[in-house]
């Protein structure tokens, strides 16, 4: 995604753009992502669970504009799926018990201000009640099931963790 | 005419590189520039000119514009680099600019916890420039501040000139800027402080992609 600029209008002449191919490293993803990738649709999609809108725009960016393009690609087209199922229904009450996706920064650097506050998880809840569906009582392996669901690049876990609100509001329809 | 007011302002290379060093590039450019400026006019500033300005591209740059508006080069604006920092809790400088980071810092609020990388281009004495921003200022080094990632914290760094495709860096925002770090800040911004691309050639500094950027703000 080019930077947010402040309105266009004021947008000094140097930063308008120009015709023809733009050179810069994300040219040909870019273009390839263009071709169905409608960021407004995710971001109505989430609005009812991350209602802040700077919150929505961070996740979106590591959902959408980060990481390698078939990643950004499939979770376009997996959470647009997801969505259509559940058909957008900003009546879906609040999630509820929940947990959210960590940071995951490497050890060394573990946070100043303590990973366990807000600040040290992305802005999106992953409900446990569909884990629970799965394991029981076992809070053992809903544990597991977290850890599996937040490991690995943020890209992944971020995705799981709006696959399963999505899939949390269609168990409750 | 006196041998000095020949040859008025030259060798400041050593002095300049400590400043820049310490103060960063753009805000001893400007400082050598207004001095001369306030010292001896647009004659003043011709020398320096040809004293750094082949050496030192952001000189070039602070200098012609002087000349043409026949005037000090004035403070950047920081609203919108405030703008872009409210909700923030933690907020990571990536290379100093002296002009940039006082006005901001004294106007974030003080609960915001500001870290600062500095760009080791010139010279940078440690101890000197910790006197200077300590305490609200806390200094990081690349092996380091990451620890004050998190989804309220913003990781901003000086723009040498920009168009829609490309921007001009420190050579130390190249190198915290990862693709890991990408994802453990909210907001990547930039903040333009010279405006169009320098019609120099930058050395000393680096092209980056503008979209490195979540923002990219103009104070010009």
């Amino acid at each position: 995604m080019p930077p947010h600029h402040d309105d266009d209008h004021e947008r000094p002449h140097h930063l308008h753009h120009r015709d023809g191919p733009p050179h810069h490293r994300h040219h040909a993803r870019d273009r390839t992502l263009a071709r169905f990738v409608d960021r407004d649709r995710i971001d109505r999609l989430l609005a009812r669970w991350v209602p802040d809108e700077d919150d929505r725009a961070f996740v979106l960016r590591c959902l959408l504009d980060e990481g390698p393009v078939h990643h950004r690609g499939v979770n376009w087209i997996l959470l647009s799926l997801l969505g259509e199922l559940e058909g957008v229904r900003p009546t879906t009450p609040p999630v509820g018990e929940h947990v959210c996706v960590p940071l995951r920064l490497p050890p060394h650097l573990r946070r100043e201000y303590g990973d366990e506050d807000e600040d040290g998880a992305y802005p999106l809840p992953l409900p446990l009640a569909p884990l629970r569906r799965l394991a029981g009582n076992d809070a053992w392996a809903v544990d597991a099931m977290v850890e599996c669901l937040t490991d690995g690049p943020p890209q992944h876990a971020l995705a799981n963790a709006a696959m399963v609100l999505l899939i949390d509001a269609l168990m409750r329809r | 005419m006196t041998p000095e007011a020949t040859t008025p302002l030259s060798g400041f290379e050593p002095a300049f590189r400590t400043c820049a060093g310490e103060l960063g590039v753009w805000s001893a450019a400007r400082l050598f520039v207004n001095a001369a400026w306030a010292a001896g006019g647009e004659t003043a500033v011709e020398a320096l000119h040809d004293d750094l300005g082949l050496r030192y591209p952001v000189v070039d740059d602070v200098a012609r514009r002087v000349l043409t508006v026949r005037a000090p080069l004035g403070p950047p604006r920081v609203d919108g680099v405030l703008a872009r920092c409210e909700g923030l809790r933690a907020l990571v400088v990536v290379g100093v600019e002296a002009a940039l980071l006082g006005p901001v810092v004294d106007s974030l609020p003080p609960q915001v916890d500001v870290v600062a990388l500095f760009d080791s281009t010139f010279p940078v004495d440690a101890t000197r420039v910790q006197a200077s921003w300590a305490p609200r200022v806390r200094l990081a080094d690349l092996a380091s501040f990451q620890r004050a990632a998190g989804s309220r914290s913003a990781l901003v760094t000086p723009v040498y000139g920009a168009d829609v495709f490309r921007a001009v860096v420190a050579p130390i925002w190249v190198r915290a800027h990862g693709p890991e770090v990408r994802l453990q800040f909210r907001r990547l911004i930039g903040v333009n402080l010279v405006g169009p691309r320098m019609a120099a050639y930058p050395r000393w500094l680096i092209d980056t992609p503008a979209d490195d950027f979540t923002d990219l703000v103009e104070t010009v």
